[in-house]
């Protein structure tokens, strides 16, 4: 195939699909958008490598390097960036309404672990399905199933409970004074 | 909170999305895959240096005159230097982890029940800025992520060290990359920029090392560096 072609295919697909891309990687990254900008930058230079192969469903290949490349990123020591709190901000229920308001939001769901995260985006922003989910995290669709009904269950509690519900971070603090200055 | 998907284009409607121009993403997409196929015949060329040097390296050894403690060959990233060589450690052992071996030169930083992290004595060399402009580009968008972290080369980083972490119990780990065993259990060594990321099964936990490249280790290098390695019951998870 011609790489004039691919870039003229490519360049519609971008065109047409970017901003989709970048809402995902903004749920996946809790609203950072810097952060979002460069999974979809990598995803979209990678999806451009691989256009000839993948040119018949090159969304689902964007859709799997963006999720990969986040929770890679926050596995790997060095580009560990998780802001962790020994308790959520009080913005999450102590100003207006609970559940009121996108910071709100975006503190909900920063409050989740990244594969976590991840399921809620594909499930419900997606709507793929536990089994398009589960390849795409790699991991069982009972996992999925799983992720899926903790994150809600805390987001229900962080947003629409009556008080604070911090939910103790799964690292310990000790992990997480070199990355939290 | 009745419909999620409401709730998640609330916030998304409040944030601004530049109209997609694809120029940009075509020109990062054409420099990725110059950088590959270039990538790719340096590979080449490596490995035809490589097949060149077997001969005289074969011929050093035969001949008794090996430097002891660090030379062993070429290393992992295919450069001159050679790979840091590893040494029984003999020092204290720390919390949460037994250690049988560590580089030759380097000391354990800080041993906690949460992480080992082993560096140079005297602490990481500063790198040298790339020459290159697409590796540049590379770093600044590492240095960008990495605005609200701790600084590259302080004692609250994990740049360039050696480090290890357990993870918790129903951690899934993304399982791409090289195949390895580590006693006997499955493990997955990932590289990219040089440093090494392995994860590998011990026990009933999944444990990560990552390995900086200063330290220019071969996968069998890492995998006996890992072999050394007992993680204790008394070890923290670090990440679900």
């Amino acid at each position: 195939m011609h790489r004039s072609t691919c870039d003229q295919e490519f360049s519609a697909f971008v065109r047409d699909r970017r901003t989709q891309f970048v809402h995902a990687a903004r749920l996946l990254t809790a609203g950072d958008a810097h952060r979002a900008e460069d999974l979809v930058q990598i995803a979209l230079a990678r999806l451009y490598v691989a256009w000839p192969r993948v040119r018949g469903n090159p969304v689902a290949y964007v859709h799997r390097i963006i999720v990969n490349a986040h929770i890679d990123e926050t596995r790997r020591p060095r580009w560990r960036r998780e802001q962790s709190v020994s308790e959520l901000p009080e913005s999450v229920s102590a100003t207006g309404s609970p559940g009121d308001g996108d910071d709100d939001v975006w503190a909900a769901l920063a409050a989740l672990p990244p594969r976590m995260r991840a399921a809620v985006m594909l499930r419900h922003w997606l709507d793929l399905s536990v089994e398009e989910s589960a390849e795409l995290l790699g991991c069982t669709p009972g996992t999925v199933k799983s992720q899926t009904a903790k994150a809600i269950t805390r987001l229900r509690g962080l947003l629409d409970g009556p008080g604070p519900v911090p939910p103790q971070p799964r690292i310990p603090a000790a992990a997480f004074e070199r990355t939290n200055r | 909170m009745n419909d999620v998907k409401d709730l998640l284009g609330r916030a998304l409607d409040q944030t601004a999305v530049p109209d997609p121009d694809p120029t940009a993403d075509l020109a990062r997409g054409r420099a990725l895959l110059r950088r590959r196929r270039r990538n790719t015949l340096c590979g080449a060329a490596a490995a035809v240096l490589v097949l060149g040097a077997v001969p005289m390296v074969v011929s050093t050894f035969s001949a008794g005159v090996a430097a002891p403690g660090a030379a062993r060959g070429s290393s992992a990233a295919g450069t001159s230097m050679p790979a840091v060589a590893m040494v029984a450690y003999l020092g204290k052992q720390p919390q949460g982890y037994t250690v049988k071996r560590v580089p030759q030169g380097w000391v354990i930083e800080e041993s906690s029940l949460s992480a080992l992290v082993i560096a140079p004595e005297g602490g990481v060399p500063a790198p040298a800025p790339p020459t290159d402009p697409a590796a540049r580009r590379v770093q600044q968008l590492k240095e960008r992520a990495r605005a609200h972290g701790p600084a590259q080369g302080s004692a609250d980083s994990f740049d360039g060290k050696l480090v290890v972490l357990a993870t918790s119990n129903d951690a899934k780990p993304a399982r791409n990359g090289e195949k390895v065993s580590v006693d006997g259990q499955p493990g997955y060594l990932v590289s990219e920029d040089g440093d090494q990321r392995l994860t590998y099964r011990s026990a009933a936990r999944w444990v990560d090392i990552q390995a900086p490249a200063s330290l220019r280790w071969s996968a069998p290098d890492i995998v006996r560096f890992a072999a050394g390695i007992t993680v204790s019951k008394r070890a923290e998870d670090t990440q679900g």
